[in-house]
């Protein structure tokens, strides 16, 4: 009983899924969105275990003196500032909220994301050799690409980079990523498909696949 | 007696009263009644483009003498709806402001109900500027003098809703073929073996264990960024599933950060059940699967610092990435780490490929759980994707040289075939 | 000395970078425009196309981390927008959205002297993704009842006779992920509302399929595409100034990809002369 009951409540919320893409009717379409709202209701209660998690996991590095508990508090200090004002004072623009948000969060996220660029440049430094003939290939097509986004190679006249760096972005990398998207779709049917006949077994705990 | 009067007095007396009696001459003839066309010849039919049974076209004919009213203009109308039952009143529905208009759709409506329509012309007097521009501007207008003038009522009637989508049948019946390819081959599957390509990412999975529990280092296991919506995270759920039976029965620590409380959920869950059927319930430790947070770099931030605190000995990243992949994977590589990376996100998979030592790419993502378990059905699984890809790639070949053609030939002769792709 | 080349501390390149990134940014050094992308011209024309108080919805799918490269996008597509008196409208899909619109759309408002309300109104952001798309299909009032800051919106004249998709002229989706397919899966397919994209130029690779297949008119590709676009509309941005530093460090890369290279067969031609 412990496996049928979710296996069976899957099956039946899956083929109701499958069943409303096809039938349009007001009814069918109705329960849809009400089970839409459902999963969103869910994930609300959901966030609430997320900050369970996360304030347990921060107390106990506190309470134990783990090496890195300073950061802990950091963490829980600016769960606290930020709940603050955005409870108390609102979110609008020019809310002490607003505030902390373009002039912390924003340079912080986008610190992060700048990494890309060092990380990108060692990464290209290290890996891209002319190993063999593939790798070649792969090399010289991404040098004409980062020459393509540099507008000073608009005013060679000899050859046309920027033109070049176009064509390949729009059709061969464009080919090569619908191939994958074939797979990938392919792949999504048959793995949604052995959940919802109870085939795929393992997030159930039921031994990696239905047995015999 | 009024001549005895004295002749200013008598000014006095019928100037005034020559004065009412122009009023009330100006008054009388203002009375004459203007007479206010209504909206002619009503029709409601069901809306043939909405399947859902929620919407009625009503057509109607402009006043032919709704110009010639003097003193007033048409603003536009205003489409009354109401049940189609005893004692049931009309409400106004929906303004259509635009008088040269005579047809709108009526929608919310059910079909299970039946329902009476009528229109009504407003008429507003040419010295007031508003404009009927919505439910809102119609009691300003009438207190401003407009005046409406009703069609006679049309109906009952209901919305048809449909139980087909006939647009999807393409649809339905490659999914049909589709699903029915990969049940056959899992029928047939119970036969015998079945060859299944070896996989070097999966290969190394027992060798990233191996090296972890020899180092008595933990395994950091990311499923992606995205939500538990996502068939990439359901799939990644399934690996870790699988990957947890085999950490615990090697007692070796496996660290997962998540991104969405839901995930989180899940996830303990599965690793608590993998640890319970590798006979190991006491080695699972759940603060070790916690929520980070579910901002991308906050998320990608955390996990590097995990990475350099604790030098886990393997990294998995399965699942969905974005723009963080590289961050992930080159901290990662940092650290010296073994790392399999798997995702369906084709413009990250040069990222993980440059970095990580084994990749997972697009449809092996999918494929990693059947892989891992080597269950017969599971694999079976597999084949009928196989079969799957062999029939779009056909499509593919005979679409494309139809499509070719059809530049010489005219485009009549495939305009069929093709439009049975289209969505 | 090939072998200390390549594999030197990787923090010697971090360094090289941050310089090629910083030198042009702080000298404010800018480099010609190059050629203007054809889907960037595309993405003009259609908005110098479309007739004055056409209703224009910039979709802000975009956070914090990705600003840099596409709020230069939004700052220039805004200015185009409200420049030529057309209607702008600002939703989102993602939480961080409605920020990124004020700090986008506020400035260029202010330079061009258009009010919030009658000009242009940024709806803020609702959860739903899918469902608000397909909502806004209906009706756009009442999948957005009130806008960011809590104003009616059938009481704001910016949305006057804007029932659904159907008055919209068009849809530009900024965004750092994948927000322009889910854009294209529920409002431009089955509302067939005209609709672009402006993404970063990592993600925009996956955008080229819906442009051969007209569900894109246009698509803004990364820094370079904003630094055409502001040439477009004549309005100086971060676009131009950031492409300096952008090519700068691709020239670079490139250098390092040869150095490495040498380096590499040198050692394998000592190597195999050794054996």
């Amino acid at each position: 009983m412990r496996l049928q009951i979710p296996i069976a409540l899957g099956f039946l919320a899956g083929a109701f899924m499958i069943v409303q893409f096809f039938v349009p009717y007001y009814a069918l379409q109705m329960y849809y969105e009400q089970l839409l709202d459902w999963a969103i209701i869910i994930g609300a209660f959901a966030l609430v275990l997320g900050l369970g998690s996360l304030f347990r996991s921060h107390i106990d590095k506190i309470r134990s003196r783990h090496p890195d508990y300073i950061y802990s508090f950091v963490a829980l200090i600016s769960f606290a500032v930020m709940f603050f004002f955005g409870i108390f004072y609102g979110v609008n623009p020019r809310t002490t909220f607003d505030w902390i948000f373009n002039n912390i969060q924003v340079p912080l996220e986008a610190t992060v994301f700048s990494l890309l660029a060092f990380f990108m440049a060692s990464a290209a430094y290290r890996t891209f050799r002319a190993r063999s003939v593939e790798a070649t290939l792969l090399l010289v097509v991404a040098v004409i690409i980062m020459l393509g986004r540099v507008p000073i190679t608009d005013y060679i006249k000899f050859v046309d980079i920027h033109g070049f760096s176009e064509w390949l972005m729009s059709i061969p990398a464009t080919a090569a990523k619908r191939g994958i998207l074939f797979g990938v779709a392919l792949g999504i049917v048959a793995t949604s498909l052995r959940i919802l006949l109870g085939i795929e077994r393992s997030h159930l705990g039921g031994g990696g696949g239905a047995g015999r | 007696m009024i001549s005895r009067l004295p002749l200013k007095t008598i000014r006095r007396l019928l100037l005034p009263t020559a004065a009412l009696c122009l009023l009330l001459g100006s008054a009388r003839a203002q009375q004459q009644p203007v007479e206010f066309p209504a909206p002619e010849r009503l029709a409601v039919s069901d809306d043939p483009e909405d399947l859902a049974g929620r919407q009625l076209v009503v057509k109607w004919h402009k006043p032919a003498a709704a110009d010639a009213v003097t003193g007033y203009r048409l603003g536009g109308y205003l489409v009354y709806v109401g049940e189609s039952r005893e004692g049931a009143e009309l409400s106004p529905a929906q303004v259509v402001p635009d008088p040269q208009k005579t047809e709108t759709l009526l929608s919310g409506l059910l079909p299970s109900k039946s329902y009476i329509v009528q229109v009504g012309a407003l008429y507003i007097p040419e010295q007031v500027t508003g404009e009927l521009i919505d439910l809102n501007a119609v009691a300003y207008l009438r207190n401003q003098g407009a005046v409406e003038a009703k069609s006679a009522r049309s109906g009952p009637i209901s919305p048809v809703g449909a139980l087909f989508d006939p647009k999807k049948t393409n649809v339905l019946i490659a999914t049909m073929v589709y699903c029915a390819i990969v049940l056959l081959a899992i029928y047939f599957a119970q036969r015998g073996e079945m060859y299944i390509r070896p996989i070097p990412g999966l290969e190394a999975v027992n060798d990233a264990i191996g090296r972890a529990t020899e180092m008595g280092r933990p395994i950091l296991y990311v499923s992606g960024l995205s939500g538990i919506t996502d068939i990439a995270t359901i799939a990644a759920m399934l690996i870790l599933g699988h990957l947890a039976k085999r950490t615990a029965a090697y007692e070796t620590s496996i660290i997962v950060p998540c991104n969405d409380p839901l995930v989180l959920t899940a996830e303990r869950e599965i690793v608590h059940q993998a640890y319970i059927e590798a006979g190991k319930p006491e080695a699972y430790e759940p603060e070790n699967i916690f929520y980070v947070t579910d901002s991308q770099f906050g998320y990608a931030a955390a996990v590097d610092g995990i990475m350099m605190r604790e030098r886990p000995a393997a990294n998995f990243f399965m699942g969905m990435f974005y723009a963080e992949s590289l961050i992930l994977a080159e901290t990662g590589n940092r650290t010296g780490a073994i790392q399999i990376a798997g995702t369906d996100a084709d413009t990250q998979l040069p990222f993980f490929i440059t970095a990580c030592d084994y990749t997972l790419m697009g449809e092996e993502l999918y494929a990693a759980g059947a892989y891992l378990s080597r269950n017969p059905l599971l694999v079976a699984q597999l084949k009928g994707q196989d079969i799957g890809k062999v029939l779009l790639a056909a499509a593919l070949v005979v679409g494309t040289a139809l499509a070719t053609l059809s530049a010489y030939l005219g485009p009549d002769i495939v305009k069929a075939f093709l439009s049975w792709f289209q969505i | 000395m090939w072998e200390k080349l390549l594999y030197f501390d990787r923090r010697i390149i971090f360094l090289l970078i941050g310089a090629a990134v910083l030198i042009p940014f702080l000298t404010q050094w800018t480099l010609p425009h190059g050629k203007i992308t054809a889907t960037t011209q595309s993405l003009f024309d259609a908005i110098e196309q479309l007739p004055v108080g056409t209703p224009v919805m910039i979709s802000f799918d975009y956070g914090p981390s990705s600003m840099p490269e596409v709020e230069p996008m939004a700052k220039a597509l805004a200015y185009h927008i409200l420049s030529r008196n057309l209607r702008l409208m600002a939703v989102t899909l993602v939480i961080t959205g409605p920020q990124m619109a004020d700090r986008a759309i506020i400035p260029v408002a202010k330079q061009l002297g258009k009010k919030y309300g009658k000009d242009w109104v940024n709806l803020g952001f609702k959860p739903g993704g899918a469902v608000l798309l397909t909502q806004m299909g209906e009706s756009i009032k009442r999948a957005y009842p009130t806008d960011a800051r809590n104003n009616p919106t059938i009481k704001l004249p910016v949305m006057t006779g804007v029932e659904n998709y159907d008055d919209i002229g068009l849809v530009v989706d900024l965004a750092s992920s994948g927000a322009p397919t889910t854009w294209i899966v529920y409002a431009h397919d089955p509302y067939r509302v005209n609709m672009a994209a402006g993404v970063t130029a990592v993600e925009a690779v996956d955008y080229y399929k819906f442009l051969q297949t007209g569900q894109l008119i246009g698509l803004l590709n990364g820094l370079k595409g904003a630094a055409e676009y502001e040439f477009l509309v004549g309005r100086k941005g971060f676009g131009k100034l950031g492409m300096a530093s952008q090519s700068v460090a691709h020239l670079l890369i490139i250098v390092l990809v040869i150095i490495g290279n040498i380096g590499y067969f040198t050692i394998e031609r000592h190597r195999s002369r050794r054996r």
